[in-house]
């Protein structure tokens, strides 16, 4: 009734529009443009964070970065750790040494 | 009373219901009360490691072995698979009676910030297949992957040719990087480094995937919600409508060295040229010889259809089918398509390579 001639309206929006917005994303200055502002985010980011980090250790206190740098110290234990439960229940496995569990 | 005035009475009858019902559910939707329930296929978690599950669904009527392990995608949740009762890739798989699992990956925190390729291809995906055998006393495997899950399903198989696989079948699984797109191109053409968007925890954000495809259909979220207008009034439409956006805005962080290693493979378009590194060694996918079958759409804007296309020369197998559907990237799976030819076709083939059970 009155929809369709909204609808129509939008259809015929969006068949003009969206192919011209995909060709867009598509081009090589796109790709450019979005790697320069994901560059440029991420050096005003390290710049704060290590101007903040300097203030803070000035008065001897741990920085964001510091706790970020830890956090991933323990990951990448935690993932040794991980990766080696992996490798003793494949060896496990392979001298037929499985516990009941399955583990 | 003549049949004009009839049908006029009639007509603005069924708008006012609509509309009245178009209030209702928008109401519902703005409080957040009809949320659909998803991945609701009863199931149990059978082994797990850091975030990874091994889930394997309830059968009560397994008429096929050996079981079929579904390897989900990295930045995705594995959920669209099991989306909602009647409209279940899973569910229905279950009902053919196969004996399903799948390796649910989690939500990736620091802890997986320096998860490789490896750590999934050669340790995750191996132990879960023991897992499985052990559990189904089968000697060996089918295994499935839906878009990224199916890189790593191609990646564990040629690197393991001696792994248990009685057939692979990927899924909207993308090899030619060159075609992949504007998703491609990011990395693959400019000196963009993963670490430049790597969110605190060392993994590439949630939010950063979201851009990315949106990035894609860039009229796609306005055109799902000048649809959902339309169609407010009809309960299985919103309920569909919630489930899949949903889904398509709830990714999941992706593990940085996996990003760095991604952004690699891109740059080096590794699975064609033969130029990827698994451990060290070079992994070629002619090394692949199990029964091997290719699920495409070719209105899949994710993974564009001649990026997965040419999977089919790739791979070593000799028994190697394709299916190319007149689907998008979750079509394949989730509705019409997925419960009518993506299925059926992909029962058949498990079917024909699996033993009955008595």
């Amino acid at each position: 009734m009155r929809r369709p001639s909204v609808r129509a309206a939008y259809d015929a929006l969006e068949h003009e529009v969206e192919p011209r917005l995909e060709a867009l994303v598509r081009t090589a200055g796109f790709a450019q443009a979005s790697a320069l502002v994901a560059d440029i985010r991420s050096s005003v980011g390290t710049s704060v964070d290590s101007w903040i980090a300097r203030v803070l250790h000035a008065v001897n206190l741990p920085a964001g970065t510091d706790v970020q740098r830890l956090r991933r110290r323990i990951g990448e234990l935690d993932r040794e750790v991980r990766l080696l439960r992996l490798e003793l229940a494949q060896y496990a496995e392979e001298r037929g040494d499985v516990r009941p569990d399955g583990g | 009373m003549a049949a004009d005035q009839l049908s006029i009475i009639h007509g603005v009858r069924g708008e006012v219901e609509r509309t009245a019902l178009r209030a209702r559910n928008g109401i519902k939707m703005a409080i957040g009360v009809s949320r659909p329930d998803v991945g609701r296929t009863p199931k149990d978690v059978v082994w797990s490691s850091g975030r990874a599950e091994l889930w394997h669904y309830h059968n009560d009527d397994v008429r096929y072995s050996p079981p079929l392990l579904v390897i989900p995608s990295l930045v995705s949740r594995s959920y669209i698979l099991d989306l909602t009762p009647g409209n279940s890739f899973i569910e229905q798989l279950v009902g053919a009676g196969l004996d399903v699992y799948m390796l649910d990956w989690g939500v990736a925190d620091e802890r997986d910030a320096a998860n490789r390729f490896e750590d999934y291809v050669d340790l995750a995906i191996p132990a879960a297949i023991r897992r499985v055998r052990r559990r189904s006393g089968a000697d060996g495997v089918n295994l499935l992957g839906y878009c990224l899950g199916g890189v790593l399903t191609l990646l564990h198989a040629a690197h393991h040719p001696s792994s248990p696989l009685r057939s692979l079948t990927v899924v909207a699984c993308p090899v030619d990087f060159r075609r992949l797109g504007p998703l491609g191109d990011i990395f693959g053409t400019t000196d963009l480094e993963v670490d430049a968007v790597l969110g605190d925890d060392g993994n590439i954000p949630p939010r950063v995937v979201l851009r990315g495809f949106r990035s894609l259909a860039p009229m796609g979220e306005i055109t799902a919600n000048v649809n959902l207008l339309d169609r407010l009034w009809s309960d299985e439409y919103v309920a569909a409508h919630q489930a899949m956006t949903g889904w398509a805005t709830d990714h999941v962080p992706f593990p940085g060295a996996t990003a760095r290693q991604m952004a690699q493979m891109l740059r080096d378009n590794a699975l064609v040229t033969g130029r990827m590194e698994l451990g060290g060694d070079r992994v070629s996918l002619a090394d692949i010889e199990v029964p091997f079958l290719s699920v495409l759409g070719t209105r899949d804007h994710i993974i564009p259809e001649p990026a997965s296309a040419p999977v089919l020369e790739l791979i070593g197998s000799a028994d190697k089918h394709e299916l190319r559907l007149d689907g998008g990237h979750v079509g394949l799976i989730v509705g019409r398509t997925a419960q009518r030819t993506t299925i059926p076709t992909l029962v058949e083939f498990l079917i024909r390579r699996s033993r009955a059970l008595s």
